[in-house]
């Protein structure tokens, strides 16, 4: 999982402290240290990559205006900032599934795997099931898996974003990954080979 | 399939999306124009506070509170004062109640009892 060396923690207390100023370089910086996490991060939440980079500039337009608020002795930059994206994920999937989830109900359709998603997987020969397995998860196990392995965080940095304790975090992956392994092996481990046949 | 198999194919995943194009500068530009702009003031707590007290006016002003705080209301909902007359007969004055407006029943006064000499 991901570390912080010495000198980037530094750097970023610089970047933190001048943003906080206003220093338009320093925000730019933390904007492209930390947008394309973000961005991944709620893609893996909302499906969507529309909504997954609007979600982001809010997140980042929320994060830089309050700079100031920012406590670093209480958590990581990141954390605070999943923190936030996570916030906002949540209330923008409501909103959609207020908004489209009656009519996608009625219709009994799964939501289609983003474009970009689908090119991402087929350039590593990785399974469009996969994706599909975990947007079908229930939302608190959701959260954790994307959190564990799109956010790449560890336990303890999970669960400080979930708002629970690390063991809680911990079980929830566990969960949710025994649920995708058990939902993979019920659709059947189709080679790789096979499924790219399929989708070409 | 295996635990480990789905751990690592979530790992290819997360490093999948890695190499995803997201334009960033231009998401950056619309951030830092956002940031530029007036802060919109929130004015749901100043619409809150005010109807909180309009609502603390209109009840205040019904009957059951003003009963506690008007001595005058408060007066106009005691039972209406019973007139009492006073008729002399042979053994003395009596005092039965008449009714007045209302039909409530008169006011009673128990009689306090003389206390006996001592040694009666």
């Amino acid at each position: 999982m991901r570390t912080e060396p010495a000198e980037d923690s530094t750097r970023l207390a610089d970047w933190i402290e001048r943003g906080a100023r206003g220093d338009e370089a320093a925000c730019a910086a933390l904007f492209h240290e930390f947008y394309p996490s973000v961005v991944r991060l709620s893609l893996g939440l909302l499906n969507d990559l529309d909504d997954a980079e609007e979600v982001a500039q809010d997140t980042f337009v929320y994060a830089l205006r309050n700079l100031g608020r920012y406590d670093a002795r209480r958590s990581a930059f990141r954390t605070w900032l999943f923190t936030i994206a996570l916030s906002r994920c949540r209330n923008k999937r409501r909103r959609k599934l207020l908004l489209q989830g009656p009519l996608e109900l009625l219709a009994g359709e799964a939501p289609a795997t983003p474009r970009e998603v689908e090119a991402a997987l087929e350039r590593r020969g990785l399974r469009r099931q996969l994706w599909q397995a975990l947007q079908a998860l229930s939302e608190p196990m959701r959260e954790a898996v994307v959190l564990r392995y799109l956010g790449e965080m560890r336990y303890k940095e999970v669960g400080a974003v979930l708002g629970c304790n690390p063991k809680t975090a911990e079980s929830r992956v566990r969960l949710g990954v025994e649920t995708l392994r058990r939902t993979l092996t019920e659709q059947g481990a189709a080679p790789e080979w096979q499924w790219s046949e399929a989708s070409a | 399939m295996s635990r480990r198999e789905v751990e690592s194919q979530l790992e290819q995943l997360a490093s999948a999306l890695k190499t995803m194009p997201l334009s960033s500068e231009a998401a950056w530009d619309r951030v830092w124009a956002q940031m530029k702009m007036p802060r919109q003031v929130n004015r749901w707590p100043l619409a809150l506070s005010m109807s909180l007290v309009a609502a603390t006016f209109a009840v205040a002003n019904v009957v059951p509170i003003r009963y506690h705080h008007a001595p005058t209301l408060r007066a106009a909902y005691l039972p209406a004062p019973v007139l009492v007359e006073r008729t002399p007969t042979p053994l003395g004055w009596t005092a039965p109640a008449v009714s007045g407006a209302t039909a409530a029943p008169p006011l009673r006064f128990d009689v306090a009892p003389v206390p006996r000499p001592p040694g009666s």
